[in-house]
Formats: C-alpha cells, sequence, structure tokens
C-alpha cells in the first residue's frame, strides 16, 4: 500500500515538474494559478484544520504581500527587496490579524477575520499613492530569472511543495498538536497552562507568511496588482477549497485548488454561469463527503483494504492526513475530519 | 514522613470544654508562636514508629512521591481564599467564601447542585474573576491572573463534565498534558511520535487510573467512565502541586466509585487536594476537613464527623431533595 503511494506520488510529481516541457504557456499559466491557490488554501487550511478557526479575510493577507512585491517592482527595485518589502507588509498585517482575533474563535473569528479582508480591500482602493487605487498597480515585472511562463510554473510548483513540506512538519510538531488541542478545548489547554491566546497568534502569523507567499506569486503570475485581489470572493474560495478538497487534510487544499481554478477558469468557457456550478459542487461535498474529495478517497481506500478494520491506523494512509484524525476516522464511531470547519461555517 | 502527622485527628464531635463551651476548633497557630521563655514551638516532629491513626489503623508512611515534584514550603497554607464573592447577573453564586488549604490537607467541598462549588473552582482556576475577595495560591496573591498561569503555578483541576481533546488519541490527550508545563520556543516543532512512544510516566498514569493499553484509542470512543479516568490521569500529568477534583465521582458505577475512591486515597499524602463531591458518602474516607456550601456560602467547616454531625448540613441536604 504504502509503496504504492509512494509510487503513484513519484509519478505524479514527475508529471508536474515534466509540464514545462510539454505544455504550452496557457496550461501552464493555469497550473501555476492552481499552485498559488493551493498554497492561500494551505494556510487557510492551516488554521482551519488544526487551530478549527475559519478565516473570511486571507485574500487580505496575501494581497497585502502582493501589493508590497508589486510597490517595490514598479520602482524597479530588486526581486529580493520586493521580497523584503513583502515580508514586512505580509508581518505588519498577519500580526494585526493574529492580535485582533487572539482571543476569539468560531463565528466572532470569522467576522472579525472578514472585517480585516475588508479594510485591505478598502484601503488598497484608498491609498492610490501607494497602491494605485481603482486602476491597481500595472508594469509589474517578474524577476528576470522567472519571466518564462515554464520556469515561473516551476517556481510556484517549488514553493507548492515548500509550503506542504511546512505544514508536515507543522502539523508533526508538538506545537501541531498544541493547536489541535485549542482547536479540541481552548478551556482544557488554559488549564493545563498553556497560553492559548500566544498559541493562536503564532498560528495566524505561520499561516499569514504562508498566505503571504501566495500573494507574492500572484502578484509575479499577473505582473498587475489590484484591490480586487483582497476581495470578500478570493477569501471565501480559498475556504471553498479547503472544504471541497477535504479540511485538515494536507493534500486537500491542492485538489480543491485544481476544482476551484479549473471551474474557473477552464469551465468557465463553456459553462456561463461558474460560480453556481461551484456552488454545487460545494453542497455535494458538504452533504455527502464531508472529508472532501482527499477524505472520500481516503475512505475509499480504506474500504477497499482487506482485513484491515479498525486498530491502530496503518502507516500508509494517515500520511495523506496532516494530523494523524485518520487514527480517528478507522476507529467505531467513525467521524468526518471535516467536523471542525463545519462547525465554524 | 513529616508532612503525613495526623491534622485534624477527629475529636468526638460533642466534646466540650466544662461549662459546656464547645472546643476551640481549627484555630491556626500564628507562624511566630513559641513556647514559653522564647522556646520556638517544636515543628514537624518525627512521629515514633509505632503511631498509628485512631481505631489502629496505621499511619501512611513513606507514600512515594512523584521524583521531581517539589514540595511546597512545609507548614505554608497552599491555597487561601479570602471573601471571595461571585455574582451572575443578580444571582451571588459564591458569597464571601473564606477558607485555607494547608500543605497535603484534603478538603471535600459538599453541597446540593447549584451551591455554588464548580463556580468556586472556576474562581480558583481562573476561569472567572471575583467580584470581591482575594485569592492565593503558594504564596502568590493570583486573584488577577490568567488561568494558563496559575496552572504553571501547580495548579491542576478536572472538570465536572469530562473536557477531553474528543477527536484526539488518548495518546495524545496524554501528550498535551505532559507537555504543558515545558518551556517551548523552537523545541516545539520537534516532531512527536506514534501513540506507542508516550512518556513511561503517562503509561503509568494511565495504568494507575485503569486505562492501560488503551492509549491509541480515540477519546471519543471511550465510556463515560473512562473519559473521567483519563480526566484524572491528565491532571495528574501536570505534576500539580495542588490538585483539584470536581465531583470525579458523577456518573460513574458503584464498581468504578470505589476504584476512584482508592485512587484517590492512593495519591501521594503530600499533594493537597480540593474535592467537589455532593455525595457525602464518597468523601467522608478522603477528606481531612469537609465544608459544606450552601447558596454560595460555607455552612459548616470541619471534620467529616463534625459535618456528618450537623443538623445544618442536614437540612441543607433535606431542602434540596424536597425540591430536585
Ligand atoms: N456562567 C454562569 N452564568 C450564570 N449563572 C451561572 C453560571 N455558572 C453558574 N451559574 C449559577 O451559579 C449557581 C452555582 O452554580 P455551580 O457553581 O455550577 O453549582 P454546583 O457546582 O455547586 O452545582 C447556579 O445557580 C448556576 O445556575
Ligand atoms: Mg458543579
Amino acid at each position: 500500500m504504502r509503496a504504492v503511494a509512494v509510487g503513484l506520488g513519484g509519478l505524479v510529481l514527475f508529471a508536474a515538474f515534466s509540464a514545462p516541457l510539454v505544455l504550452a504557456p496557457y496550461p501552464l499559466t493555469l497550473l501555476s494559478l492552481v499552485c498559488i491557490a493551493a498554497i492561500l488554501a494551505g494556510s487557510v487550511n492551516l488554521l482551519m484544520g488544526q487551530v478549527g478557526l475559519l478565516s473570511m479575510g486571507h485574500a487580505g493577507i496575501s494581497a497585502a504581500a502582493g501589493y508590497g512585491v508589486a510597490w517595490a517592482a514598479v520602482r524597479d527595485m530588486d526581486p529580493l527587496i520586493q521580497l523584503a518589502v513583502a515580508l514586512g507588509v505580509t508581518l505588519v498585517v498577519s500580526l494585526v490579524f493574529g492580535l485582533m482575533t487572539m482571543r476569539t474563535n468560531g463565528i466572532v473569528f470569522l467576522m472579525i477575520t472578514l472585517a480585516l479582508g475588508m479594510t485591505v480591500n478598502g484601503l488598497a482602493q484608498k491609498l492610490s499613492s501607494l497602491t494605485g487605487g481603482q486602476n491597481g498597480l500595472t508594469g509589474v515585472r517578474r524577476p528576470p530569472i522567472v519571466a518564462d511562463q515554464g520556469a515561473f510554473y516551476l517556481l510556484a510548483l517549488v514553493m507548492l511543495l515548500v509550503a506542504l513540506a511546512v505544514t508536515y512538519g507543522l502539523t508533526r510538531s508538538s506545537f501541531g498538536l498544541t493547536l489541535r488541542g485549542v482547536r479540541e478545548s481552548e478551556g482544557r489547554m488554559s488549564s493545563l497552562g498553556y497560553p492559548v491566546a500566544r498559541a493562536k497568534l503564532l498560528a495566524v502569523i505561520c499561516s499569514g507568511l504562508m498566505a503571504g507567499t501566495a500573494g507574492v506569486l500572484a502578484a509575479w503570475q499577473s505582473e498587475f496588482m489590484s484591490p480586487a485581489a483582497a476581495g470578500f470572493s478570493r477569501s471565501a474560495f480559498a475556504v471553498v477549497m479547503v472544504i471541497v478538497g477535504g479540511t485538515g487534510t494536507l493534500l486537500g487544499p491542492v485538489v480543491g485548488a485544481g476544482v476551484v481554478v479549473g471551474i474557473e477558469h477552464w469551465l468557465s468557457s463553456y459553462v456561463e454561469r461558474w460560480p453556481t456550478l461551484l456552488g454545487v459542487v460545494l453542497i455535494v461535498v458538504v452533504l455527502f463527503a464531508r472529508g472532501g474529495v482527499v477524505g472520500a478517497v481516503q475512505d475509499l481506500i480504506r474500504r477497499w483494504r482487506p482485513g484491515d478494520r479498525g486498530g491502530a491506523a496503518p502507516p500508509g494512509v494517515p500520511a495523506l492526513a496532516t494530523d494523524g484524525e485518520a487514527v480517528v476516522m478507522t476507529g467505531p464511531g467513525a467521524q468526518a475530519p471535516a467536523g471542525a470547519g463545519k462547525e465554524d461555517l | 514522613m513529616g508532612a503525613a502527622l495526623p491534622v485534624d485527628v477527629p475529636s468526638s464531635p460533642d466534646a466540650a470544654l466544662p461549662g459546656g463551651v464547645p472546643l476551640p476548633r481549627d484555630v491556626p497557630l500564628p507562624p511566630d508562636a513559641a513556647l514559653p521563655g522564647g522556646v520556638p514551638l517544636p515543628r514537624d516532629v518525627p512521629l515514633p514508629a509505632d503511631a498509628a491513626l485512631p481505631g489502629g489503623v496505621p499511619l501512611p508512611r513513606d507514600v512515594p512521591l512523584p521524583a521531581d515534584v517539589p514540595l511546597p514550603a512545609a507548614g505554608h497554607h497552599v491555597l487561601r481564599l479570602t471573601g471571595v464573592v461571585r455574582r451572575f447577573g443578580g444571582m451571588t453564586a459564591v458569597d464571601g467564601v473564606d477558607v485555607t488549604l494547608a500543605a497535603g490537607e484534603r478538603l471535600a467541598v459538599i453541597g446540593p447542585n447549584g451551591a455554588g462549588k464548580t463556580t468556586l473552582f472556576r474562581l480558583i482556576a481562573g476561569e472567572l474573576r471575583p467580584d470581591a475577595g482575594t485569592i492565593e495560591l503558594l504564596g502568590r496573591d493570583v486573584t488577577r491572573m490568567h488561568a494558563w498561569r496559575r496552572a504553571r503555578l501547580g495548579l491542576s483541576r478536572t472538570f465536572q463534565v469530562a473536557n477531553l481533546f474528543g477527536r484526539l488519541s488518548v495518546a495524545d490527550n496524554m501528550r498535551l498534558a505532559i507537555q504543558a508545563g515545558r518551556p517551548s520556543g523552537w523545541r516545539s516543532l520537534r516532531p512527536v511520535r506514534g501513540a506507542d512512544d508516550v512518556a513511561t510516566s503517562a503509561l503509568d498514569t494511565l495504568a494507575q487510573v485503569g486505562l492501560a493499553g488503551r492509549q491509541a484509542d480515540p477519546v471519543a470512543s471511550l465510556s463515560h467512565g473512562e473519559q473521567r479516568q483519563l480526566e484524572i490521569a491528565m491532571a495528574l500529568c501536570t505534576r500539580p502541586q495542588v490538585l483539584l477534583l470536581d465531583e470525579p465521582a458523577a456518573g460513574l458505577s458503584a464498581g468504578e466509585r470505589e476504584m476512584l475512591r482508592r485512587l484517590i486515597a492512593d495519591l501521594p499524602r503530600t499533594l493537597p487536594i480540593v474535592l467537589i463531591e455532593h455525595d457525602m458518602s464518597l468523601v467522608f474516607g478522603l477528606a481531612d476537613r469537609v465544608m459544606c456550601l450552601h447558596q454560595g456560602r460555607p455552612v459548616v467547616v470541619g471534620t467529616p464527623d463534625q459535618v456528618r454531625a450537623d443538623e445544618r448540613v442536614q437540612a441543607v441536604y433535606l431542602g434540596r431533595s424536597t425540591h430536585a
């Protein structure tokens, strides 16, 4: 089983890395957008899956980072300086998000992040000397080494893999366990001696750095920044990607990003009301596959495997899950891993 | 062991001074009290080897201490509440409670439902702030201190309604309890390992509460009684210096209650415990002192025998059973 998973993973990676050799620029652009969206969705998933916090304003963080890069890029600054500006902006915005939400959870967290996302959107329109206002910032140039779409796609792919590796490490660490403890019971965590607010602040900053990475790549990809990047719908799509792919699973955001970007850019040329289609997909997933696509696949694999009912989780399958929740799912009284995200909706 | 001095040995509840004057009970000694001639009071006098509790019960000696728990300074109170008041809207849930807990003492808080017992715990633990009064823990004023900081000082509690990490395994629940007091920083980025690799101390504690071999199970699959056992195991894992148990026996079968009674009785005698229990029968073997709360006010504080004999306590309980 494990061998099959590794083989399959290797195959996908090989295909992903060889894509620039065979694909035309437009499909490569789509794949780049999938990678970027997957990083943003991954940052949302880190909070949703681990801490049980649903952010409706993450596009605000990524757009802030994008504006940082774009602002520096139109002033012809070196790519490293662009990155430094983006990092600074991301840290500040994440800190604001974290400080304003660290004593909240559930619906209050959702509302504050929603408001903060809208604030970033509003600032992007108002601070026109920095952001170009409604017109946005045009004339952003990618760093020369990734000017070619194939090269840029490879950069986005590598950054996605880095984000996945960091997420995996984080969720396996005792810090990750702490975050899941916060998700399950804040009261118990503080009565055990954990500074819960501090843990949530750190989680929001980690997640924000990831969202910022997506924002930098998005600005370079489109070579343009406008307030729409911080719009509510961008934040909402990221959440939809997480739910469709599978909340709390490592690969869920990637799958979800594929589905959403696919519907948005590819199916939209055939179906006019593509957001409606996306809504239908979301409803189907929420009703019939609460673990999202990845959760459903894990269920299938488990059902197909003979002589493996209950007991300790097999090492192969939970490699897909970021937090060992597969252990829970194999037990009696099985429980959908998307539970946390659902409650917060 | 000096800490096992029989404090509060029950004298017969009706003992009185000549003339019917009741015996002064529980008078705290001033710390600077001295014998005539300035000779300091002999404190912590070693007990003769054959000393026994009334009824020939041998004194619990050489109770093993968990290896690295520092003892609270002898002779000090570990917990002191002064005039603690807490209101909810117009209702006063805790109404001027004064109580101290000495090092190594076991205090039971009894009282009918709604008496304010849990609210008192939440005040001590820092989940609620008192409207009036002060709370001292291990010699520090913690009245305004965060719950998690009080926990780091050594306060540990269990919850009346099991408050566990439901979708995590038993092992992860124990891990969270163990790693709680540890300094975090970069080391918290190290991976935690599988279910079989919990610290041996955690495995011992699990076995002690009757959950041996269950570490891979998700908490949601545990029975009610097992969840209560895990509650206690987690509270013990944090190496507490003061332990608060909120109705640990609630909803347990007779057999489980007996097991729990023995578990508490076997805890190190140096560990001060406050035990909430609204069934009086469980506390009698366990507590050195009993406080009966009614409508947020301590009605009677005394030895188990005194409290059992006190008609005000009986009235409180009878009053409850007529309207419950
Ligand atoms: N958070 C709260 N808000 C309002 N009233 C409360 C709250 N917590 C407890 N109470 C009230 O305070 C009183 C004491 O409750 P509690 O301390 O839980 O009693 P006990 O644990 O002795 O059964 C009850 O009347 C209860 O309804
Ligand atoms: Mg109670």
